[in-house]
């Protein structure tokens, strides 16, 4: 177990364009942290720096205090678990988790002990005789978080561990990671791009965008105060609704249809006039709620997806997504009064993207 | 790939695991090309003492007043012509025919025949094409006298001499680009030519827009290597014809190689270094010609 | 796609005709090696030798006053030797080539080889005669084997496979703790095992083939491999037909039945990298 922190760390290629730019981090002590972002993002390259697979261009990234810019991968006493699960092909599964604890000149006894345990807890100890090739992807994934296991390693990078693994499969491994974790107690940087693999995993979550941190908390600061559009945008199934809109004597103007702001996001706009406007689905009801304010709407689309039924609906010039109770059954086309809470209305800065505040929240 | 900047355990080795590659490539490779382009400025009396006397461009200015060696460069170039585009064509030819549903079984065996010659020690085959050729005893003048054509001239005349050796070189290589282009075929998509039948093409119309642009990568790697290839040709001239019958088959290699067996190494080295320069101009005009037709 | 019978017997005939005029060559120096020049002279056709005439092995015991048996130890040991240091070499050499790509260095190096295999081959031999005097290699195996390690085929062949290799397996070993010595002894080249085989199979067919490097590099006949003694001898027999076509078939069979065993793994061999690449 460790701690992890970068300071302003820089990345460039091509010591012209910086991939990326100055991230400040700090993991403490077996947290379970997640970089998440769309591809491109960065989160990989920042992992991989982590590891000491890229080299640093600028800043310093230290292990427990210790600075590892010029440390070889295999002196960090790290371990890291791969997309494409990265086994030895020509080595037996056993062989696969000792060959790193070999390396370090672990006696025979320590790594059949350690190797075992592993084994038994990930439930691959009846086939460690085999070859990678003989097994499935969820095994395969299973041997390669095993052998990050035996070494016992201050910190546990995982690169998309995954996202090559079926739908089911994934849900069952992102339970067993999370259990592993616990167990373990160990320090974790996790990358995925899945955004509900790093709100159901991570103690933090840094979501980054083109090489920028966008924002580092825990899931539920970054799911219900998003600092920026793009990670209202990014957390959520369906994620938040956005849209522009005017704003004019504390209303939020759409079309025809107007909405009244509270008067807390109303005097952060300091007399913004165009604003970017957000509301997450699960915040817009069918029938009052406290502190809530009514518009007429009209039914675009219903999705039933059978414990509730997401439905689109035309508010003046925008569509806003709403999960609905199963049994809603307005056809589209037909009108519909929707409740919004304003407590949990948001509103972002048009030019940039920052968050400006929430309905409920005075700071 | 991977880096580990600044950490010099990483770095080293490399050039350890490289070295004996390194040094081969230097003293078998880059080294003689050097020398030789230095050899070709000296007088060849010279050339293999510790001073050689520099003479500038004078073995370039003797080989270019050679009437042997412009006739030798003609007859280099109009060979490889003819040998790049019928090696090109037939082996192309065979290759879609054997890839086509008339073929459905036996293909390993008939791809084995055509591949053997391949790997066949070129003298040994060449010996034998030159039995075959012989006009006395030759089995392949028996065959034409047996089916009352009339004798083919082969190796003994000027006419056929060239043609003859193309056909064992044709024999000896042919089965390689067969291979390639058979390579690339196996990796076509089926779907694409499948999607212009239902769009209502006809076989030639297939060929043309949708096997053709796909055999791209194999017509480029065959065409370089061919001609690379058949610039050089010189061991099929070493066995069969020994340059003649009157200089008819005497390309620059198998001429140069004759100059260095003389001691005329000032002469020889300056030859080579032409060839050398119409190889290396050939091969990047060519793969820049079908890069840009890759782009378009 | 259905096909009239017709066509599909012409097609038949038509690969079999081309398959066998590949092999008719083989075939008539096989037969000529058992009958004696006299009736390979008057029936230049026959598809079947009167009787085994074994004779020829006394005439060939000697060639060009060395005893044939040298000329099948120099090829065997050459050859063998050849492909053994060519595939260590090239496999060391690509791979380091391959992981530092980037390095200007290696780039050059990568420049400087390409090069070299665009040189006219047979030419190159005149400065490398140079080269080995300078060096005191003339007339010995070192300078002849060295001359045939490296090739371009087995060259694009690595480079192809540690292009394609997974790099996260490499990273993993890192990691794991390996040194690069590691990573490449535990883990890369047992991967490579398969790529080391085919390599060192296509080497030893084409470094059996090989002749005018051995000629330029022997001093003597002590140094000469079987194909150089086939075309330097193949004079001095005149016109013993048997014995040229004798020697040709100890020449030729020994690579034709390797090939035989092996021709699915050196066809591939040989076309990977050029389509794929």
């Amino acid at each position: 177990m460790a701690s992890v922190e970068l300071k302003q760390v820089f990345k460039s290629y091509d010591g012209k364009h910086n991939v990326i730019h100055g991230i400040d981090l700090e993991i403490q002590h077996g947290e379970f942290v997640v970089f998440v972002g769309p591809s491109g993002c960065g989160k990989s390259t920042l992992l991989r720096m982590v590891a000491g697979l890229e080299s640093i261009t600028g800043g310093e990234i230290t292990i427990d205090g210790k600075r590892v810019n010029d440390v070889h991968p295999r002196h960090r006493d790290i371990a890291m678990v791969f997309q494409d699960y990265a086994l030895y092909p020509h080595k037996t599964l056993y062989e696969n988790m000792a060959f790193g604890l070999r390396l370090r000149k672990t006696p025979e006894d320590e790594i059949r002990k350690r190797v075992m345990e592993a084994a038994q807890l990930l439930r691959i100890d009846h086939m460690l005789e085999r070859k990678p090739s003989a097994l499935s992807g969820g095994q395969r994934q299973r041997v390669a978080i095993g052998r990050a296991i035996v070494r016992q390693p201050k910190v546990f990078l995982f690169d998309e561990p995954l996202s090559n693994l079926d739908a089911q499969l994934r849900n069952e491994m992102r339970g067993e990671i999370k259990k592993l974790h616990q167990r373990l107690g160990a320090t974790i940087i996790y990358v995925t791009h899945d955004q509900v693999e790093a709100m159901t995993l991570a103690d933090r979550i840094a979501v980054l965008s083109g090489g920028h941190k966008m924002q580092y908390g825990s899931p539920k600061a970054i799911y219900n105060t998003p600092a920026a559009l793009f990670v209202a945008g990014f957390t959520g199934s369906p994620p938040m609704n956005l849209c522009d809109c005017e704003f004019a004597d504390g209303q939020a103007i759409f079309g025809d249809t107007s909405v009244r702001l509270p008067d807390t996001l109303t005097r952060k706009l300091n007399g913004r006039s165009k604003v970017k406007f957000g509301i997450r689905p699960e915040n817009i009801s069918l029938t009052p709620q406290a502190d809530s304010v009514a518009v007429t709407a009209n039914v675009v689309i219903t999705e039933p997806l059978g414990a509730e039924t997401l439905v689109t609906f035309q508010v003046g010039n925008i569509e806003l997504v709403a999960r609905c109770p199963a049994d809603f059954d307005t056809p589209p086309g037909a009108g519909h009064e929707i409740h919004l809470s304003r407590q949990h209305m948001h509103v972002f800065d048009a030019e940039t993207g920052l968050a400006l505040g929430r309905g409920d929240l005075t700071a | 790939m991977t880096t580990y900047k600044s950490t010099p355990s990483g770095q080293g080795i490399f050039y350890l695991f490289v070295l004996p590659f390194a040094v081969l490539t230097a003293v078998f490779g880059v080294w003689p090309i050097i020398l030789s382009i230095g050899v070709s400025f000296t007088a060849s009396s010279t050339a293999l003492k510790p001073n050689p006397t520099f003479v500038g461009m004078a073995n370039y200015l003797a080989i270019l007043a050679d009437p042997v060696f412009l006739a030798s460069l003609r007859g280099t170039l109009i060979y490889t012509a003819l040998a790049v585009i019928s090696t090109i064509g037939l082996s192309l030819v065979y290759a879609l025919f054997l890839n086509s549903a008339l073929i459905s079984r036996g293909r390993a065996l008939f791809k084995l025949a055509i591949f053997l010659p391949v790997v066949t020690p070129d003298i040994a085959g060449y010996v034998v094409w030159r039995w075959l050729y012989d006009q006395s005893f030759g089995a392949l003048n028996e065959i034409l006298r047996a089916v009352g054509l009339p004798a083919f001239g082969g190796l003994a005349f000027e006419s056929t001499a060239m043609i003859s050796i193309l056909v064992a070189e044709l024999w000896h290589h042919v089965g390689f680009y067969v291979v390639i282009f058979l390579a690339n075929l196996a990796l076509c998509d089926k779907g694409t030519a499948e999607a212009a039948e239902i769009d209502g093409a006809n076989a030639w119309q297939k060929f043309w827009h949708v096997t053709l642009p796909e055999l791209k990568p194999a017509l480029m790697v065959n065409s370089v290597y061919a001609l690379i290839q058949y610039l050089k040709t010189f061991t099929v001239v070493a066995v069969m014809t020994k340059g003649g019958p009157n200089d008819s088959t005497n390309f620059i290699s198998y001429y140069a190689y004759q100059l260095f067996d003389q001691g005329r190494y000032g002469e020889a080295t300056a030859m080579a270094t032409i060839l050398f320069a119409i190889v290396i101009i050939l091969a990047l005009g060519m793969m820049r010609v079908q890069e840009r037709g890759a782009k378009t | 796609m259905k096909h009239a019978l017709w066509l599909k017997v012409a097609a038949y005939g038509f690969a079999i005709v081309i398959s066998l005029i590949c092999l008719y060559p083989y075939y008539w120096m096989l037969v000529s090696s058992f009958r004696d020049t006299q009736s390979i002279l008057s029936h230049p056709l026959k598809l079947w030798p009167e009787s085994i005439s074994l004779d020829v092995l006394k005439e060939i015991a000697t060639v060009g006053g060395t005893p044939l048996w040298v000329y099948v130890m120099n090829s065997v040991f050459i050859t063998t030797a050849s492909t053994f240091v060519g595939t260590l070499v090239t496999a060391l050499g690509a791979y380091a080539l391959v992981r530092r790509a980037e390095s200007p260095f290696f780039k050059a190096l990568r420049m400087g080889f390409l090069v070299t295999i665009m040189y006219p081959y047979m030419l190159l031999v005149i400065p490398v005669y140079i080269v080995m005097y300078k060096l005191g290699l003339l007339g010995t195996y070192s300078g002849i084997i060295l001359f045939l390690a490296l090739g371009p085929i087995q060259f694009f062949l690595f480079e192809q496979f540690f292009r394609s290799a997974p790099k996260s397996v490499i990273e993993a070993a890192v990691i794991d703790g390996a040194s690069e010595f590691q990573v490449l002894f535990g883990i890369v080249l047992p991967l490579a095992m398969p790529v080391v085989a085919t390599s060192a199979i296509i080497t030893f067919l084409l470094n059996w083939s090989q002749w005018l490097p051995v000629l330029v590099v022997s001093r003597s006949p002590d140094t000469y491999t079987l194909p150089v003694a086939l075309m330097t001898i193949s004079g001095e027999l005149g016109v013993n037909f048997q014995g040229v076509m004798a020697l040709s078939v100890l020449t030729t069979i020994p690579v034709t039945l390797f090939f035989l065993i092996a021709q699915k793994r050196v066809i591939a061999g040989m076309t990977a990298g050029a389509v794929k690449g």
